[in-house]
């Protein structure tokens, strides 16, 4: 066999994109060679059940949560007609914009013995009923449920609106009900997206360290940081981080193979479903259906944030804050455009390079969205000194540290973590796209590349549109990459909310994260937007 | 928009990243700067700086996040580091730096005078600026204070079902059980902690603030808080949480024996400082009469310079005993702690 | 136009059973040879190998006088000039028929694209729909438009693969006439690939037999008919 001819150039593409995304990774994983280390027996005895149960319940209890609530509202959406229907379908993406953390505080805050609600209880009505405890495990699922639903609405609404669209209509056609037509058309050939959004359901979770912290949760992630920062022992922080890497590659293999059985293929943009027209009390229940998971997942936690805004405000707004705000959209901006770039780059190139191994080694590029940012923001430490020491000095570029601590690093770590994200909409999209049409436009002889732009491009768009909407809303959320790495005196929104919510100063922190989630909320519109506009 | 627009901007934000870092990095050598890595970020500790920036000249450079994730990036960029400065919030972590030789002895006749020795590690690596007890609070109207005594007696059956305690993910708690082992030793916190477990009122979750909340609602009795929690709380924006502070009453436990345990916020000398002369003026400007009013009480902590004294809220609350161990102790049994949390399963 | 010439082609599947071995295989100028087999045979590999998008393990392959694919080159698809049809025509859905025609020409001067556009347009007779979409034509349409777009490169070969599977038998009848008509005016080197015998009865000049990746024999429809190597080639070709 010849090698060289194994190797073409796509391939390499593929393989260079993906060492410099996971050379951090690779990094951290060094340390697993090495001696056993002396906690880990500890850790097997009294911790690990422990968090394999935590973490089993939590990821369990949001999948079917988020199912319910993303699926739901996304069928109502697709195929109903309903009073505020329009507004409802992107008004429902909005709890993404909310972090998680934030969330949790909320949720605590609203319902504890001096929240609003039984403070309004005991003070104007004289009943004193104590406060509602969400904080244990039962709470931790229905919070993250209730910010990350939205990645399952996303998916199945757009599966829903292309994929099956004219299959639905044939189905009506043949006088079968809407309900049967759910469940034996429109979800057996909408089930790969909607799995591609349950799985980043899923990857948040396991990364989730604020919201499952502040519930007393003991999880995976709580347990690496204790490993880590407790126990003083980075070795088994790492064995537990490799515990649950794998469990994460089980499951995009598990993913990859679910959908590579069945290949839908739409060779042409369907044009959208026909919807259903309601009336009388369903029409209201349809409204009410999709109006709930926005009230838990946004209108009652941003409700709370306001109510604790009206005490802080006047403290908390300074004259940096337009500073803040230029940080965080412009750094959320950068990441999410370069994620979606290298992401097109890569698929492409895996699509071209012929080799069903490049394509499952181009799986290892996604892997940064499952390790705990901490950990994670380490290695992308240790790349940037490594390059900073090793490469740029040995060459006399430089003295000194030009890439640790410069926003370069920082974006770098934002493209490591995300780079799922974008990938995963963009995957699907290129799936739908006929790779003939590719191979049609080299014989017609244009360059690959050309027939990225011309072909491909185009066709991808609202892919495009919503791998940018992802990355960008995460990476305004994002947490411990950003304090860790950043440079000096350097601020985003995010990390001025976390500075008040760690000192136990929630409320002050509300006034920032209302403007994360006000800022994340203009381009959720615009964006969502243009999504539906593209046919 | 167009996906070429897209592309230029991309290229545009990553121009512009560049060349900020490029500015920051010419900065360094021609302003005078202090570095300064710190877990302590309150809006006041800006005029400080801002203080310190007019009297001296010197700029002050901030880097915020956790004591951990700082002390591991310091270690990460080894002697190349910009560090000068590391500001955490208790000593262990200060111990832990030092344990990993990522702070430098430093002597001045300023700090010797203004913090006293118990407050500093003995060979100069860091050094206290503010103090605050983990004390026990109670419901005024649901405890008889004559009840309480020690931490130890915490573990008796009287209190069941009545204590409110955070996880054990808290470095206070770690903090306080490493005091427990190294006054009783580990046999003796591993019962203390099993003691405490039994008498909880539920699984231990939320913050210092919460517990004292859940007290009032009606859930417990007793809460371990740190004090300047409380100070929090009685000064809090919200009307309701004021009500919770008035609510709660102080005792310092084992006035008769030990003390109450006692945490510091503190700031050592990076080993590979750049501006090492630039560093120590800051900490004595801090540890100083005029900063160690502000910085104590934006937190509601205590001056460890004897010459300020304590505000008046913490005045009002009596003067205690304070535990006499060195708190470098703290940092080396707060291993040992953690797994004892772990062994006898609090959360 | 050119002749293509194929030596010692082999090619190593993973999937299936048996290799794809092709000795020696020319296509002559302007002649059109149709491979026929059953589905799986190597056929679609083999044209796919002219074409550029499938790498065979060795041999030689010449489009004219240029070699390529050999041991020592791999001219990439869009070097190859070769006009390729597939069986779903892959016609760019966001663009129209103008702009799927004019896709492989822009960068041609205006006048020479103009040029060459109206000659197609003669030639396949589309004017009535040369605005709409793709999804807005009837399946043989879109067949025509995807010639069209290949042939409006002047190919130096023109690759057909499986054209008329997707349609009914009066349509069938139709366009294998239409598309014998367009290569032979316009003497275009042809390669199709069928796994039915009657597409190449109606087109080809010269049939291959395939089977499981060899050739069975090569010929003429009157030769094939008269004078089958073996039993399978005799049923292949004298089935009605």
């Amino acid at each position: 066999m010849n090698i060289r001819r194994k190797l073409n150039s796509w391939t390499i593409n593929v393989l260079l994109i993906v060492l410099v995304i996971s050379l951090p990774i690779f990094i951290i994983y060094t340390g697993l060679i090495g001696n056993s280390s002396p906690t880990w027996d500890h850790i097997t005895t009294n911790l690990l059940p422990q968090y394999i149960a935590n973490t089993t319940l939590l990821v369990l209890g949001t999948v079917v949560l988020t199912l319910i609530f993303g699926i739901s509202t996304a069928w109502l959406v697709a195929a109903y007609e309903f009073p505020l229907r329009k507004q409802l379908s992107w008004l429902l993406v909005l709890p993404l914009t909310i972090p998680t953390y934030i969330a949790a505080y909320a949720y605590s805050g609203l319902f504890e013995y001096t929240g609003p609600i039984f403070s309004f209880l005991r003070n104007s009505l004289h009943i004193d009923a104590g406060e509602i405890n969400v904080r244990n495990i039962s709470g931790a699922i229905l919070v993250i449920s209730s910010v990350l639903y939205p990645y399952v609405y996303l998916a199945a609404r757009a599966s829903f609106l292309v994929d099956s669209g004219r299959l639905f209509e044939a189905a009506r056609t043949l006088g079968s009900t809407p309900f049967s037509n759910f469940w034996r058309i429109v979800l057996p050939v909408s089930r790969p997206a909607i799995i591609a959004g349950v799985s980043l359901v899923i990857m948040e979770v396991l990364n989730e360290y604020g919201a499952v912290k502040y519930y007393g949760v003991t999880t995976f992630t709580t347990g690496i940081f204790r490993a880590w920062f407790s126990l003083e022992d980075i070795q088994a922080a790492i064995y537990l981080s490799a515990l649950l890497m794998t469990f994460v590659f089980a499951l995009i293999i598990a993913e990859r193979l679910q959908r590579g059985k069945k290949q839908f293929k739409t060779t042409s943009t369907d044009s959208p479903l026909g919807r259903y027209r309601l009336n009388g009390n369903l029409k209201i229940a349809a409204t009410m259906m999709c109006l709930l998971p926005l009230l838990v997942g946004f209108i009652l936690p941003v409700s709370q944030m306001i109510y604790w805004a009206t005490f802080t405000f006047g403290k908390v707004i300074n004259d940096d804050f337009g500073r803040l705000i230029v940080n965080s959209f412009s750094l959320s901006f950068g990441a999410a455009v370069i994620c979606i770039i290298v992401s097109v780059l890569l698929v492409y190139s895996v699509r071209l390079s012929l080799s069903k191994r490049s394509e499952l080694f181009s799986k290892l590029a996604s892997l940064g969205y499952s390790i705990p940012g901490a950990a994670l923001a380490v290695g992308i430490m240790m790349t940037a000194l490594f390059m900073d020491q090793v490469i740029l000095r040995s060459l006399n570029l430089t003295t000194g540290l030009v890439l640790t601590g410069s926003l370069g690093a920082l974006l770098y770590a934002y493209v490591v973590r995300y780079l799922a994200v974008g990938y995963n909409p963009i995957d699907s999209g290129f799936k739908k796209i006929t790779f003939t049409l590719t191979e049609v436009s080299r014989t017609l002889g244009i360059s690959p590349l050309r027939s990225l732009f011309s072909i491909n491009l185009p066709l991808l768009k609202p892919a495009l549109w919503s791998a940018l909407l992802l990355v960008f809303v995460d990476v305004m959320k994002e947490l411990p990459l950003t304090l860790i790495l950043r440079p000096f005196n350097y601020e985003t929104l995010a990390t001025r909310a976390f500075r008040y919510a760690n000192d136990e100063m929630v409320p002050e922190s509300a006034p920032v994260s209302l403007i994360i989630i006000a800022t994340a909320f203009i381009p959720i519109i615009l964006l969502n937007r243009k999504i539906n506009q593209t046919p | 928009m167009k996906i070429s627009q897209l592309f230029v901007l991309a290229a545009l934000t990553l121009a512009s990243a560049c060349s900020g870092t490029k500015q920051n990095s010419e900065e360094k050598t021609e302003e005078k700067v202090v570095n300064l890595y710190s877990h302590r970020h309150y809006d006041a500790d800006k005029e400080l700086y801002k203080k310190f920036e007019e009297t001296t000249g010197i700029k002050v450079n901030i880097v915020q996040a956790s004591a951990d994730e700082l002390i591991t990036r310091m270690e990460a960029e080894g002697q190349d580091s910009p560090a000068d400065l590391l500001l955490t919030v208790d000593a262990g972590r200060l111990h832990r730096a030092h344990e990993k030789g990522l702070l430098q002895p430093i002597n001045s006749e300023v700090l010797n005078q203004n913090i006293p020795s118990k407050y500093r590690e003995p060979e100069g690596h860091w050094f206290g600026l503010t103090y605050r007890a983990r004390i026990v609070v109670y419901d005024k109207d649901k405890v008889d204070p004559s009840q309480l005594s020690t931490y130890e007696d915490l573990t008796d059956p009287k209190w069941k079902g009545k204590i409110m305690i955070r996880s054990s993910g808290s470095i206070y708690n770690q903090s306080l059980l490493a005091s427990i082992v190294a006054a009783n030793g580990a046999d003796g916190a591993k019962k203390w902690a099993s003691g405490v477990m039994a008498n909880m009122a539920r699984d231990p979750q939320g913050s210092d603030r919460d517990q004292m909340k859940s007290i009032v609602a009606g859930l417990g009795e007793i809460a371990i808080v740190n004090t300047y929690y409380l100070g929090l709380l009685l000064n809090s924006s919200d009307p309701e949480e004021v009500k919770v502070g008035e609510q709660m009453k102080v005792f310092y436990p084992n006035q008769n024996g030990r003390g109450a345990h006692i945490n510091v916020s503190g700031i050592g000398v990076a080993k590979y400082a750049p501006n090492k002369e630039n560093a120590i003026k800051l900490i004595e400007f801090l540890s100083g009469q005029e900063a160690q009013k502000v910085f104590a009480q934006i937190n509601y902590e205590f001056p460890v310079n004897p010459k300020n004294q304590a505000s008046a809220l913490l005045q009002s609350w009596g003067a205690f005993k304070a535990d006499d161990l060195n708190l470098a102790e703290l940092g080396k049994n707060n291993r040992n702690a953690v797994m004892i949390f772990d062994e006898v399963g609090w959360k | 136009m050119a002749n293509v010439n194929i030596q010692g082609i082999y090619h190593c599947y993973n999937s299936n059973s048996f290799e794809l071995v092709i000795e020696h295989l020319e296509v002559k100028d302007g002649q059109t040879v149709a491979l026929v087999g059953e589905s799986g045979c190597g056929k679609t590999t083999l044209l796919r190998a002219i074409a550029g998008l499938e790498c065979p393990s060795k041999g030689v392959i010449k489009i004219g006088e240029t070699e390529v694919y050999s041991p020592s080159t791999f001219l990439p698809p869009e070097k190859r000039n070769v006009g390729l049809v597939f069986q779903d025509y892959a016609l760019f859905p966001h663009l129209t028929v103008r702009k799927n025609i004019e896709f492989g020409i822009r960068q041609l001067t205006s006048e020479e694209k103009k040029k060459r556009f109206q000659s197609i347009l003669e030639l396949t007779n589309m004017r009535e729909f040369i605005d709409r979409y793709p999804h807005e034509l009837s399946g043989g349409q879109q067949q025509r438009v995807a010639i069209a777009r290949a042939l409006v490169c002047q190919p130096k070969v023109l690759l057909l693969d499986e054209p008329f599977s997707n349609m009914d038998e009066p349509l069938k009848i139709k366009l294998r006439s239409e598309i014998k008509e367009l290569i032979d005016r316009t003497n275009t080197t042809t390669v199709l690939v069928s796994h039915d015998i009657r597409d190449a009865f109606a087109i080809a000049d010269s049939i291959v037999i395939l089977k499981e990746g060899k050739i069975e024999q090569i010929g003429s429809k009157d030769e094939l008919k008269s004078k089958p190597v073996n039993d399978y080639v005799n049923g292949l070709v004298n089935q009605q």
